[in-house]
């Protein structure tokens, strides 16, 4: 087949993605750099060019580095235990279906149910839970001798968080991770145990390897998705005892919808932005050569 | 337990004295320590199910109580059960048209999704074209947008596209928030596919549309319905595009619930059973579609 | 041959992916077309979005008598405050015409005003839109009026009706009298008072009751908690309001006032810095706190014989002071609450204007409110007189008019910005709650933002 015949198939396959993508994004992307590099108050007409003016003063404010340093512990926090979770989940219910273990049905089932309640749900189901007096996490740990942890009103506040956005997302990396398992045939595990191999070791030289792009790709998923998560939080804590769990969209949510300063919020919506493509292009890069998601 | 034997045990052994005790020897621990990683797995399994669904569980408790039960300090676990609150639900207009918008929504969106990301997957995977690196960076771009950063500008453009309050709004909308998922997933599980099978098709005279219908997406069908499954969950749950676009006739159930957060109180026990009718539709797609997810199918005709 | 054939299958193939373009597109459009034209509001139909509080499920119960009787159609909504009001916000600003009737409180109405979002209705009161026996104007506390009642340049200008109040209700202390009798305690008159009171229950009674709670959720709720602290040790936040806007926070009285905050949180319950309305008021009905200050209208749930167990317990008292101030000292008062209000979109139709008034006469007018009084679900909000007839022989009735006597000022500044202040303010009390800042940089920081942002606004 000819180059250029391919060139102008896959144009066509690709054109209504392409098209749609950026019909529904582009103008509103215009739009925030517009708001974010002029200045204007609340009003969308009359507004002056400010330039760079509006990051400055996001980056010169102290509860931006807070709040970035926050994000960092989050993220960091939630994607080192998600994974790593979700993969010997996975692993283990891709063992169970070569043993033909029992119960495998039910089992998928379960792993679903938190990532498929509303996260606003989730959110109120944990603060009550959490709740120092009445929540009945408390009232366990009384039972076995643990007394009164402070889950969201103290220091534990971001810890608490992120517990439960492992809670709810680890079974994203279970799906995801179980499906791209699924792909491996029994014949590659069946010639590899004859040639002598272990679990441990078809593991580690024949699973991991062809696993690792569909990882990968959710794993960049999650990084991006985490910087812009606020529900959970929001509900749980509300940007934490004082700016304990104040990620930086939590900054911005205050920033655009009570503080009605289009100016900075732009502005840090745009930092936003620039981090988070920044290190997932990065993680995309270094990952699997980078081959899924910036493609060459 | 069905224990899968190593090619050269499968075969009848020749038996010379010493070789019989030596594959039993083999077997027998072979056979234990399959017994004991069987163990392990279970643990893990139970154990993490457990970890999941124990607080659902008492969520849906919660949604059996009477409201001054819900928030004791000593948890209230025997009681008569009460059946109100899921009453005051389906009887209630409100939720049940927020609902139902939520599974027209969720439905019409995922198909919306999957039938704009799959060939764009394929070609990002197989072909070859100018530009690919230019969108790849584009759409990885465009899933880095903060819904709340983009809430105004997105409510402006939309309101002038008329696309607000509108079922079909929301389901477009949503796509920028899933198309960018379904083009990476669906890629690389295309990209798990080996290239040679395509091939081996081609020579054999099938056109390209045949082998992506015959060859290729059976083969990703367990990635696909994952992606598709995870893209319903997705449009099913979302609340902050939905409460931006949505008004009184198109609201879906995640903004309805949400008003049960007052500012005298959370209304837990009707929220609990609104959090529990709210997983039904997803569990039961789940339950539909998940004979896809288990790849039945080995590569017959590959020879390494 | 054979190059022949490849060519027309290529041909085929090519047209096949044209074609599966063209229908992917189209269907899209297809879908735009159908978007737009779902919407179908058709004759005399307005749009009202309020928010789950008290007496709002009853009062949509009864739309349906309201649309018979004047043959408009209501599309009420319902959501939560938060997203209630960043939706009013969006509509208004946005000029996309969705909303035409919504709940406003007054700390978000000078927002309104400022951004010429609503409508001021002292013409539709003198108009023949007006029933008087549904409005019946001086049946309204007066108070209540004053919440609703802004300059029309917001700091400046003739002073006009922006709503019409729907509740209006009055921050106040509540004791357990049980609790006090038990340690011999007298309703506290001044803040040492009570912080002493807190102490004794605290070091009585806990961990079964502690001695004070407060909604401290770090969100704009932990300034109705403040505020009461603030101005009893008699803090200004600006030097002259409304004439001199200059933020006097970097002073002793602010210092004293972070520090008694902080150290109140002793005898709060664990955990009790992060809880919001449903904590404390599960709190204080289950019976494990003792004392709190805040809004009256929690007498709602503490009297509600299905949800609480202390019903009858309770006694209600005006907030107290510092000793050695007078109420006359303290600027603003004692506080009212939000005191929400229906307000009107000022960019709406003429005819729908006049809809959405004659919605908002009816929902606030002497008659419903009575009904919803009579069926206690306004307990703790006093409108009307009427409904102050009807409920009088209640126990927080006393303690909310004690209150309510020194609180003819209003509990907030009517001043746009106040929800950007608010904000500040809310994040460095609570930093300063979890021990986060330093009262004295919290001061200086307070002062230092308080500054900047009303210079942004050209206030100062």
């Amino acid at each position: 087949m000819s180059k250029t015949h391919n060139l102008k198939r896959s144009n066509l396959l690709i054109l209504p993605f392409i098209v749609t993508l950026t019909i529904l994004t582009l103008i509103p992307f215009v739009m925030l750099i517009y708001l974010s590099l002029t200045s204007g108050g609340f009003s969308l007409k009359a507004r002056q060019f400010v330039f760079l003016s509006n990051f400055i003063k996001i980056l010169n404010s102290e509860r931006f580095w807070k709040a970035a340093l926050t994000t960092l512990y989050w993220i960091s926090g939630a994607i080192v235990l998600e994974f790593p979770l979700g993969l010997i989940i996975a692993l283990a219910l891709k063992r169970a279906d070569r043993r033909g273990l029992k119960g495998k049905n039910l089992l998928n089932t379960i792993f679903l149910i938190p990532l498929a309640i509303a996260p606003v749900v989730v959110g109120v189901m944990w603060r009550f839970m959490f709740n120092s007096s009445f929540g009945i996490i408390n009232y366990l740990l009384k039972l076995i001798g643990v007394n009164g942890i402070d889950w969201l009103g103290g220091k534990m506040a971001l810890f608490s968080v992120i517990l439960v956005d492992i809670w709810e997302f680890t079974p994203l990396f279970i799906l995801i991770l179980y499906a791209g398992l699924q792909t491996i045939p029994e014949q590659m595990y069946e010639a590899a145990s004859v040639d002598g191999a272990g679990y441990f070791q078809s593991l580690w030289y024949l699973t991991l390897p062809i696993i690792k792009p569909v990882a990968a790709v959710v794993i960049v998923i999650r990084l991006i998705d985490l910087m812009r998560w606020i529900v959970t939080i929001f509900i749980m804590t509300g940007g934490g005892p004082g700016t304990k769990t104040e990620i930086l969209n939590v900054y911005l949510y205050y920033l655009a919808f009570w503080q009605y300063d289009i100016d900075k919020s732009s502005a840090l919506a745009i930092v936003l932005i620039i981090i988070s493509a920044i290190y997932a292009y990065i993680f995309a890069r270094l990952s699997t050569k980078g081959t899924n998601i910036i493609s060459g | 337990m069905h224990i899968y034997l190593p090619v050269y045990l499968q075969k009848e052994p020749i038996l010379y004295p010493g070789k019989r005790r030596e594959l039993i020897n083999v077997f027998e621990s072979a056979k234990r320590k399959c017994f004991y990683y069987d163990i392990i797995t279970y643990t893990i399994l139970l154990g993490s199910a457990i970890v999941f669904i124990l607080p659902v569980l008492w969520m849906f408790l919660n949604s059996l109580k009477p409201e001054n039960l819900v928030n004791t300090r000593i948890p209230v676990v025997f009681f008569k059960p009460v059946f109100k609150h899921y009453q005051e639900l389906l009887f209630n207009g409100r939720f049940l048209q927020s609902y139902i918008n939520s599974i027209i929504v969720a439905i019409g969106h995922s198909l919306l999704a999957i039938i704009i990301s799959l060939p764009a997957a394929y070609s990002f995977s197989r072909l070859h074209f100018r530009g690919k690196k230019a969108i790849s960076y584009w759409v990885l771009l465009t899933r880095c947008l903060p819904p709340i950063g983009m809430a105004v500008p997105f409510y402006l453009v939309y309101a002038k596209l008329g696309l607000i309050n509108t079922r079909v709004g929301l389901m477009i909308i949503y796509l920028t928030l899933n198309l960018s998922f379904g083009l990476w997933m669906l890629r690389s599980f295309i990209d798990s596919v080996p290239p040679e099978l395509e091939e081996a098709a081609f020579i054999d005279g099938c056109n390209r549309f045949q082998v992506l219908t015959k060859i290729t997406l059976p083969l990703i069908t367990p990635g696909l319905i994952s992606t598709g499954i995870y893209i319903f969950i997705v449009a099913w749950s979302e609340f902050m595009y939905a409460f931006i676009f949505t008004g009184f006739e198109s609201k879906t159930a995640p903004v309805e619930i949400q008003s049960y957060i007052t500012p005298m109180g959370i209304d837990w026990a009707s929220m609990s059973a609104a959090g529990i009718l709210i997983i039904a539709p997803t569990i039961v797609f789940y339950i539909l579609v998940r004979k896809y997810i288990i790849s039945g199918l080995t590569f017959g005709g590959l020879k390494e | 041959m054979k190059s022949k054939e490849t060519n027309k299958r290529r041909l085929l193939m090519k047209s096949k992916a044209l074609l599966y373009c063209l229908v992917v597109l189209s269907f899209l459009v297809l879908l735009t077309i159908a978007a737009v034209a779902e919407e179908a509001y058709e004759g005399q139909t307005i749009h009202v979005v309020g928010f789950r509080i008290a007496g709002m499920d009853e009062l949509m119960a009864k739309v349906p008598e309201f649309e018979k009787k004047y043959n408009i159609n209501v599309e009420f909504d319902m959501l939560s405050m938060e997203a209630m009001r960043q939706k009013m916000r969006m509509d208004f600003e946005g000029n996309t015409k969705k909303i035409d009737v919504g709940l406003s409180s007054i700390h978000i109405t000078p927002t309104l005003i400022e951004g010429n979002n609503i409508l001021p209705l002292n013409d539709f009161l003198e108009s023949d839109l007006v029933e008087p026996e549904l409005l019946a104007f001086d049946d309204y506390f007066p108070a209540a009026i004053d919440a609703v009642t802004y300059p029309s340049e917001v700091l400046s200008g003739e002073d006009k009706i922006w709503g019409l109040p729907f509740h209006f209700e009055v921050q106040g202390l509540m004791y357990r009298k049980s609790v006090y009798e038990k340690y011999n305690l007298k309703v506290p008159t001044t803040w040492e008072e009570y912080i002493e009171n807190a102490k004794i229950i605290y070091e009585g009674e806990a961990p079964d009751i502690y001695g004070l709670v407060w909604r401290s959720l770090r969100s704009p709720q932990i300034i109705w908690a403040f505020n009461q602290v603030f101005r009893g040790f008699g803090g200004k936040y600006f030097a002259n309001y409304p004439t001199d806007l200059h933020p006097t926070l970097d002073n002793e009285t602010t210092r004293a006032a972070l520090q008694y905050f902080k150290d109140s949180f002793d005898y709060a319950p664990p955990g009790s810095r992060s809880w919001a309305y449903t904590e404390v008021i599960t709190a204080l009905s289950d019976g494990a706190v003792a004392q709190s200050c805040d809004d009256l209208m929690y007498a709602r749930y503490l009297e509600d014989h299905e949800t609480s167990k202390t019903v009858g317990d309770w006694g209600y008292a005006p907030i107290p002071i510092k000793s050695g101030l007078d109420y006359d000292d303290i600027a603003f008062g004692p506080a009212i609450g939000a005191a929400e209000h229906w307000v009107i979109n000022a960019d709406i139709s003429d005819v729908k204007k006049q809809a959405a008034f004659k919605f908002i006469q009816w929902a606030t007018s002497k008659p419903v409110l009575s009904e919803l009084a009579a069926s206690g679900a306004m307990r703790g909000f006093l409108t009307r007189t009427s409904m102050y007839e009807i409920q009088k022989d209640e126990e927080w009735v006393k303690g909310f008019l004690e209150a309510q006597k020194h609180s003819s000022k209003l509990a907030r500044p009517k001043l746009p910005e106040w929800v950007k202040l608010s904000e500040v303010l809310s994040t460095k009390v609570s930093q300063v709650i979890i021990g986060e800042k330093e009262v004295n940089d919290a001061a200086k920081e307070l002062q230092k933002e308080f500054t900047t942002i009303l210079e942004e606004a050209g206030r100062i």
